[in-house]
């Protein structure tokens, strides 16, 4: 194997493992997150007016990150509690959208103020799904 | 990547498991668990760093001007359309895909189709069935359908507030 084509095998693997301490660091961050802030406490935040529900959706659902079927969980679990459709649609929505949490790794590959701007707009295009969803849901029902 | 950088990357992670001790004595119970989690999600990550690798490699192979030239030849919207598309059939923790994205961001991907590669990821194809199950299926459309379409609205944003503010990568 010429020294080339050992820098083609190798050069992925020093960029994967530059990135693992600050990978490591974010997914323990996601575990104290699951474990120690409560969705009940985060829940008083929800006051029942759309647009400070759909605020306060994209909120705790830029906080709350992990697996999407637990963001399908915890929305059910929000509706029958009786949280409007605009805060779990704009819960669903920045869950898989916005990563508060990632930002540190994000901002090292991608540089602060991309990363900034893109989890800023994905905050704001969660709530504008929300109501786009929302509204389209009420007029096909 | 320089020796401070990766000091300060170690420093981040030192500092969390500090949290995790400290934590573990005020309660055992839940920070044992809350490490559970974060060990169940490495070891999800595991196959998809090999996949990823595995990517990386074969860009490798592909000579530097040509993948270049391929890249700039699709701009725009049909860029944003081939990285949206990618975002949704994608598996995986968004930040594991970070390290083949810089890459291809260095050889002339656009930020914008960064943006729009990471909010599509929002969208799961294998998950509609339970997303169906959870919300019902006209739902589930809609919401897959408008995540779609903002996603061309996010590359777009990015790519416009970002112009003509290069920026170390």
């Amino acid at each position: 194997m010429t020294p080339a084509t050992r820098k083609k095998f190798k050069g992925p693997v020093f960029n994967i493992l530059s990135t693992l301490p600050i990978m490591l660091t974010v997914i323990l961050i996601l575990g104290l997150v699951k474990y120690f802030i409560s969705f009940e406490a985060l829940s008083t935040l929800f006051t029942g007016q759309p647009g400070l529900d759909t605020f306060f959706g994209s909120i705790v659902g830029s906080v709350m990150a992990g697996n999407s079927i637990n963001s399908y969980i915890i929305g059910t679990e929000m509706l029958s509690g009786g949280l409007t459709a605009y805060a779990v649609t704009a819960f669903l929505a920045s869950w898989v959208t916005v990563g508060f949490i990632q930002m540190p790794v994000e901002s090292s590959h991608f540089g602060i103020r991309f990363t900034l701007l893109r989890n800023v707009l994905s905050f704001g295009l969660s709530m504008v799904t929300a109501v786009v969803v929302v509204m389209v849901m009420g007029v096909i029902s | 990547m320089n020796r401070a950088i990766l000091r300060k990357r170690l420093m981040m992670l030192t500092s969390v498991l500090l949290v995790y001790g400290a934590l573990y004595l005020v309660d055992s119970t839940k920070t044992a668990g809350a490490l559970g989690y974060a060990l169940g999600i490495m070891w999800d990550i595991l196959p998809i760093l090999g996949i990823i690798y595995v990517f990386m490699v074969a860009f490798n192979f592909i000579p530097e001007k040509r993948l270049k030239a391929s890249i700039q030849k699709t701009q725009g919207l049909t860029q944003y359309l081939i990285l949206s598309l990618l975002g949704m059939i994608s598996h995986g923790p968004i930040y594991a895909w970070y390290p083949l994205l810089s890459d291809l961001r260095k050889r002339g991907l656009t930020q914008g189709s960064v943006a729009t590669y990471l909010f599509s990821k929002g969208i799961k194809l294998t998950m509609i069935p339970i997303t169906a199950y959870y919300f019902g299926l006209p739902f589930t459309l809609v919401f897959s359908l408008t995540l779609f379409i903002l996603s061309f609205v996010q590359g777009i944003l990015v790519d416009l507030l970002m112009r003509d503010k290069t920026e170390r990568i």
